[in-house]
């Protein structure tokens, strides 16, 4: 009994402050959870990997920042603040958007041709996952694309001179074919230019190491700009970089409405996922509105990763996802997964449920809540609050 | 019939859509006459082979008929060699000279823990191949099995002095006794009741969500682990597990350090001992039960097919695997600490059981045997590549061999999928 | 009455994994006809309508529509060249209003106001509940937005899958005195009918399918006549 009074003491005490905390954290959640509950609603498949096209956006901001001028320990101020800012979050979208169309490309659509059972596709999704953490984790301009160096150290270069030699072959192949006019020689050609590009591409892969983009260690992202109070609601200061979470994620949620609602693709999506069949006989190009809404999720999941950065002062990092990611699926679920205002709704009330239970329970079993709201919600309803109503 | 203008309003916009589609279909045409000719070529080419190796094959499939029907007497005795062949393997480095890299693989703590990972992918292949239930947290069982043993061996409470600051001359490290070999029970039975208590109120669940609880399950245990420190001993984990031994009168034997080969033979006694089990169960009546709740669940449950009590034996028995697994991981290796327990054990042991083929008991053993060697012998100390290459592994397998590299019969005609009857298959 | 060959079949085969559902199918459907295609349950019609509308594609045969192959095309391609069909079981979208529906339906061209309102006069059920979502309709009124839906697209072919099914019987009157209204505008169409006495009462010709197989073709009027098939189909002894 003491645990419940002294909890309700603590959490009365910093009843608004953790609001404010629950609040942002969740409108981020909501984000990067719209990003499941569209994919799931049109393919009806957990994108596993959607919190590494989360993590993606933190390493594009690494990078974007310091392009546009902001280093470490020199935030930018005023407007120039705010065109930077927009910069950044544009770069964040375009790097996960591009992640998450070549994950629908790469790791979904020859699943789809084979019309594949849904546990194919999740493990496939696993699969994804790993590959993309582990693959920042080798660039660190250390790593080989190609890990066996006892093979490839006397392989990889007289690969490519063969290839660069077969190349050349090949074009004075062609060239003499094209201009005798004999369609042998130039099949002949072509045949050796491929043989020639096939050789160099695998030197290449023998040789070439893999650029240094992040690495196994947290990169810190220089601030974007410095935190200040805007102003003090209800005795709890509101500092500019959770107004912007606010402001960005209400901004966003505003544009998908309308997407979804008013315009054509839109309404193609909102047909696929309440029935794909009858979608195509209308004339819906399915596979064109699942590549955009593997787009779609991955630009909101791209904001949603700057403004987490920008918010908790969050490191470039390759297993940076997975938390928020995992979250942001539980709030999914938590508010009917497939249905996109459930998505916000499941993403608000687990940030505000996170940031209540931390005065009682303390930070290390933090994660531990949202597994325990997941289980206790699907318990009581299996299809969440607002109900599964894919497209609704 | 009604008259419309074409989709454009602008008539250049039309006629260059138009062209474009037109563009479309004939590249589709032209791809689909390549496709036929070179089905039909390899088609021709498939006959020939199977002409020409006419002999060899009817003379193999002979044999396999054979000893099928003589499985009473030939079953035991494949059985009995391959099992013989298996535990002579580690010396086999004692007589034959091989290669560096062979002899690595070959060597008894590489062995062992092919089969520790083995009797894990044993485990889950129950409830992903045989039951169709995604386990993400299947960790969590190997970890409750590890702190059993940390816990009753004594192992905890001795660490936890040590830390303490205790002086090693204060406390007694712990010995093994001969009633800690009831330690393998009780973390069995200590893993089904935990596999139990996930189970009942989760395997209502449908797949994915029952993925995404499992993978909660096993990240809570770990936290747990992490912060309960009184009875687990917290980050810094448990030292001075005690390895095993036997002392029955004027026998002895004692298990020593980690690389020690009679570890192997251990975990392969016990493999063996699962492999027999799983396949009794896999044609009893549980056994067709979990094929009818793969296949169609509502229609196993009108059918009669208790389907939650058969999803939770699938469930329990993966968990007792694990447990058992757990118990001699701990007394092995001496040192457990939470982050040991993490997800990515789990996808590991996923990862084996997909590559060796869902529902394939050989497949299982394969897989872990794949997944152990081939990057210990390649990529030693380059952790990185491995976990990069199973991710790959997993995508490529479900890509392009989704019945694994050993089929069990049963299963692949599930996975390998229709003819893209799902409305969202690809045209 | 009948014009240009619209719709042609060449020894159409399609299987499902080793199955064959349809066994070398051959018929056309010439502008401005009514053809139905009747026959039992599994006889393959419903796998022939969904491979002429991309949905299944032919393990071998020919399918054209105006001349031009269209069995590689895929679906909304051939929504595109004013096919369009309204399928089996209706498929209204649930959580989409009536309007909704019927603008789906335009989905392959441009929207224009007075299809719409074309629609609407058609079926004036559908106009009284146009906000209401497509999921709550009744059985009969779930077919008129169909049927409505498929109008929109403002095909050149209209293909309709078993609209009598599952429907009380004077819905299923009023469904067909709508196809013949639809027909008299103009509208070519293609009917898969298991109730067989019906379609061949509005149709100019027919084909009776039977495992996979066509049996018959002839006018709908003969067919009518014929002793095999009142036997088989129309229940008469």
């Amino acid at each position: 009994m003491d645990f419940v009074t002294n909890c309700a003491a603590d959490v009365a005490d910093q009843f608004w402050a953790q609001t404010r905390n629950g609040l942002t954290l969740g409108s981020i959640y909501a984000m990067i959870a719209l990003g499941y509950t569209m994919v799931y609603g049109v393919l009806q498949l957990i994108n596993f990997a959607h919190s590494e096209v989360f993590m993606v956006s933190t390493v594009a901001a690494l990078y974007a920042i310091p392009f546009f001028g902001v280093t470490e320990g020199d935030p930018a101020t005023g407007l120039s603040a705010v065109l930077i800012f927009i910069a950044v979050l544009v770069c964040c979208m375009l790097a996960s958007g591009l992640v998450a169309l070549l994950l629908e490309r790469l790791a979904y659509r020859p699943l789809r041709k084979r019309g594949a059972p849904r546990l194919s596709f999740l493990i496939s999704a696993i699969g994804a996952s790993l590959f993309i953490q582990y693959l920042f984790v080798l660039m660190d301009g250390e790593h080989y694309l190609f890990p066996i160096r006892g093979i490839a150290d006397p392989l990889g270069m007289p690969l490519m001179i063969i290839g660069l030699a077969l190349a050349v072959v090949a074009g004075g192949l062609l060239l003499a074919g094209v201009r005798r006019g004999e369609a042998g020689w130039v099949d002949a050609g072509t045949l050796t230019g491929f043989g020639g590009l096939a050789a160099l591409i695998a030197g290449l892969v023998f040789v070439v190491k893999l650029p240094d983009i992040l690495g196994p260690t947290p990169q810190s992202v220089p601030e974007l700009f410095a935190t200040s109070t805007v102003f003090t609601l209800l005795g709890t200061p509101i500092s500019n970089k959770r107004l912007l979470v606010v402001v960005v994620t209400v901004i966003m949620l505003v544009i998908l409405d309308n997407f979804v609602r008013k315009t054509r693709m839109g309404r193609g999506i909102r047909a696929v996922a309440q029935d794909p069949q009858a979608a195509s006989l209308m004339g819906v190009n399915i596979n064109r509105v699942i590549v955009v809404t593997f787009l779609v999720g991955g630009l909101m999941a791209g904001a949603a990763g700057l403004l987490y950065q920008t918010v908790l002062s969050a490191p470039a990092f390759w297993f940076i996802g997975f938390r928020p990611g995992i979250k942001a699926f539980v709030a999914a679920v938590l508010g009917g997964i497939g249905n996109i205002r459930g998505a916000i709704l499941g993403g608000l009330l687990l940030g505000l449920v996170e940031a209540y239970a931390v005065p009682c329970i303390g930070t290390q079993w933090i994660d531990v809540t949202a597994f325990v709201v997941l289980v206790i919600v699907l318990l009581f309803r299996p299809t969440g609050i607002l109900g599964e109503q894919a497209g609704g | 019939m009604s008259e419309r203008a074409p989709t454009g309003t602008h008539s250049s916009e039309a006629s260059f859509t138009e062209r474009r589609r037109s563009w479309q279909r004939a590249y589709r045409a032209q791809l689909q006459r390549t496709r036929m000719k070179r089905a039909a070529g390899s088609r021709a080419l498939r006959q020939r082979i199977a002409q020409e190796a006419a002999p060899v094959t009817t003379a193999w499939a002979n044999g396999r008929a054979w000893v099928n029907d003589h499985s009473k007497l030939t079953y035991p005795v494949i059985g009995v060699v391959v099992i013989a062949i298996a535990a002579l393997l580690p010396l086999l480095g004692d007589f034959v000279d091989l290669p560096t890299e062979l002899e690595q693989a070959t060597s008894g703590s590489v062995l062992a823990r092919v089969m520790l990972f083995a009797l894990f992918a044993l485990g889950l292949n129950v409830v992903v191949g045989f039951a169709g239930l995604l386990d993400l947290g299947y960790v969590a069982f190997w970890l409750m099995g590890s702190y059993t043993a940390a816990i009753l061996t004594g192992a905890q409470s001795y660490s936890r002095q040590i830390q303490g600051g205790a002086s090693f001359g204060d406390v007694q490290e712990p010995e093994f006794q001969m009633w800690m070999w009831l330690i393998l029970f009780i973390a069995l039975g200590v893993a089904v009741l935990t596999g139990i208590a996930l189970g009942s109120p989760t395997l209502r669940l449908r797949g994915d969500y029952l993925a995404i609880v499992t993978l909660g399950f096993g990240e809570i245990l770990r936290i747990t682990a992490n912060n309960l420190t009184g009875v687990t001993g917290g980050p810094r984990g448990v030292t001075s597990i005690p390895h095993p031994a036997i002392q029955v009168g004027d026998v002895e034997i004692i298990w020593g350090t980690l690389l020690d080969t009679k570890y192997y033979w251990l975990l392969l006694g016990l493999v063996v001992l699962w492999i027999i089990a799983i396949r009794m169960l896999d044609q009893s009546r549980i056994g067709r039960a979990w094929v009818a709740i793969r296949e169609d669940e509502v229609a196993a449950a009108s059918m009669g097919v208790p389907v939650v009590r058969m999803k939770l034996a699938a469930f329990a028995i993966g968990a007792c695997t694990a447990g058992v697994g757990g118990v001699i991981y701990a007394e092995q290796v001496n040192f457990i600490n939470p982050p040991t327990f993490s997800l990515i054990q789990s996808i590991l042991i996923l990862a084996m059981v997909v590559l060796g083929g869902m529902g394939s008991i050989t497949g299982s053993i394969v897989g872990a045997a794949a997944l152990v060697i081939i990057p210990d012998a390649l990529l030693r100390g380059q952790d990185e590549y491995r976990f990069f290459l199973f991710g790959l592994v997993l995508v490529v397998v479900m890509i392009f061999r989704p019945q694994g590299l050993v089929p069990s019969k049963r299963r692949k005609a599930e996975l390998v999928g229709g003819e893209g009857d799902s409305p969202l298959a690809e045209a | 009455m009948s014009g240009d060959v619209l719709l042609e079949l060449k020894d159409v085969v399609v299987r499902y994994g080793g199955i064959e559902a349809v066994r070398g199918v051959s018929f056309v459907v010439r502008s401005g006809e009514l053809v139905t295609l009747i026959g039992g349950n599994g006889a393959g019609k419903t796998t022939t309508l969904s491979t002429v509308s991309g949905i299944k594609r032919p393990y071998a045969g020919e399918i054209s529509f105006l001349g031009e192959r269209i069995d590689n095309l895929p679906a909304h391609e051939i929504v595109e060249l004013g096919i369009s069909q309204s399928p089996e079981g209706r498929r209204i979208f649930p959580r989409m209003s009536v309007r909704e529906n019927l603008v789906m339906g335009t989905f392959a061209r441009g929207k224009k106001k007075t299809d719409i309102d074309r629609v609407f006069e058609l079926f004036p059920v559908l106009k009284e509940r146009h906000k209401q979502a497509g999921g709550t309709l009744s059985g009969g009124e779930q077919q008129m937005l169909a049927m409505g839906r498929a109008l929109m697209a403002d095909p050149k072919l209209l293909m309709l899958d078993e609209p009598s099914m599952g429907l009380a019987p004077k819905f299923v009157a009023r469904i067909f005195e709508l196809l013949e209204e639809v027909h008299a505008q103009g509208i070519t169409i293609l009917l898969v009918e298991q109730n067989a006495h019906l379609a061949l009462q509005i149709a100019d010709r027919g084909y009776v399918l039977e495992s996979g197989e066509i049996v018959l073709a002839d006018d709908a009027k003969k067919l009518l006549g014929n002793e095999a098939v009142r036997k088989a189909y129309l229940g008469e002894d």
